[in-house]
């Protein structure tokens, strides 16, 4: 293995570091090489061991300061960018034993406090998944309603039309009846403007009664989804 | 070497090698330099020099050098402080050590 080798080797285990993390760890090793000269390239290839042990060296340290500072992308630096096993072999000293034992802690803590943090991201994360379904159910939700009401409205002039009808109609017929073309037509007429006297408190009574009924319905219908949707934001 | 060496004493010798060279110090140099006291494998200095650093113990410049640029290291006054506490706490500890192999360790 060459310099030029062992570099691209370096530069690829890095890749999951933050670039300018992975720039100047590179320009360290490149500065080195220059440094230590063509004459004993191989010298510090065979001391470095491998780019995989430089690259191990400089993620444990890159994971061990992420979870020093507070910073939380960095926390999770730890599991992402260490590749390979934890290795001790580089300072097996009290005081590195001790700072691990505090991160430890530190990273138990971060977990607790990220929990609500979480929850919420993973409500997002299923409203935006499921739009495609959601939004086209509360449409139709919508779209119902106003069929509904629509309907009922439908069946209110239904009725008037029917009283204003058949009591013109009845009226017609027996001022014909009368007229002497024959009393069955008198009768019909006189049942004609019967039924229209049926019809027309009906109709009131579903002006009066049943749209206030059918809105209040509605409106605790869409109270109840408001605040149900409240909830889970 | 037998005797384990320390973080803390791996920072202080850093700061110690840094602090000798009034224009700072290059990657290479201080390597050789920390190599003459203690062994240690040329992978382990980049993690310390960068801890060094973000703990603004030291900071760097970039010179150029041979057509390049060459990263230059540099003691701080935060580093100053660090390395005065170092050798504080070395001198206290190094004589009681050495006093106990020695055998003079009053009971």
């Amino acid at each position: 293995m060459n310099r030029i080798e062992f570099m691209k080797q370096l530069e690829r285990l890095l890749q999951n570091l933050p670039a300018e993390e992975r720039n100047d760890a590179l320009q360290y090793y490149e500065g080195y090489f220059e440094d230590a000269g063509p004459d004993k390239e191989q010298e510090v290839i065979r001391e470095l061991k491998s780019p995989e042990h430089v690259a191990q060296i400089i993620l444990e340290d890159a994971g061990q300061d992420g979870m020093d500072s507070e910073n939380n992308t960095q926390t999770q630096g730890q599991n992402m960018y260490q590749n390979q096993g934890y290795s001790q072999d580089m300072y097996n000293s009290q005081g590195y034993n001790q700072n691990s034992y505090n991160n430890q802690g530190y990273n138990q803590n971060y977990n607790q406090k990220s929990m609500d943090s979480t929850t919420r991201t993973i409500v997002i994360v299923l409203l935006i998944v499921t739009a495609p379904v959601t939004i086209p159910i509360i449409f139709s939700i919508i779209a119902t309603m106003i069929g509904v009401f629509l309907g009922i409205f439908g069946i209110i002039i239904g009725f008037f039309a029917g009283a204003v009808g058949l009591f013109i109609g009845g009226g017609v017929l027996i001022s014909v009846g009368l007229a002497g073309l024959g009393f069955w037509l008198f009768g019909i007429g006189s049942i004609m403007i019967g039924i229209s006297f049926l019809l027309m408190p009906l109709a009131g009574w579903v002006c009066k009664t049943a749209i206030p009924e059918v809105v209040k319905c509605m409106k605790r219908a869409v109270y109840k989804a408001t605040h149900k949707g409240g909830n889970a934001a | 070497m037998i005797f384990t060496t320390g973080a803390a004493l791996l920072d202080a010798i850093v700061l110690a090698v840094v602090n000798q060279e009034e224009t700072g110090t290059y990657g290479y140099r201080i390597t050789n330099d920390v190599r003459k006291v203690m062994d240690i494998s040329e992978s382990t200095l980049y993690p310390v020099l960068r801890r060094l650093r973000k703990g603004e113990y030291l900071d760097v410049y970039d010179q150029e050098y041979a057509g390049r640029n060459r990263r230059y290291y540099r003691i701080t006054e935060k580093g100053e402080a660090q390395l005065h506490l170092y050798q504080v706490e070395w001198k206290l500890y190094s004589e009681k050590i050495n006093k106990c192999l020695r055998g003079e360790l009053q009971a």
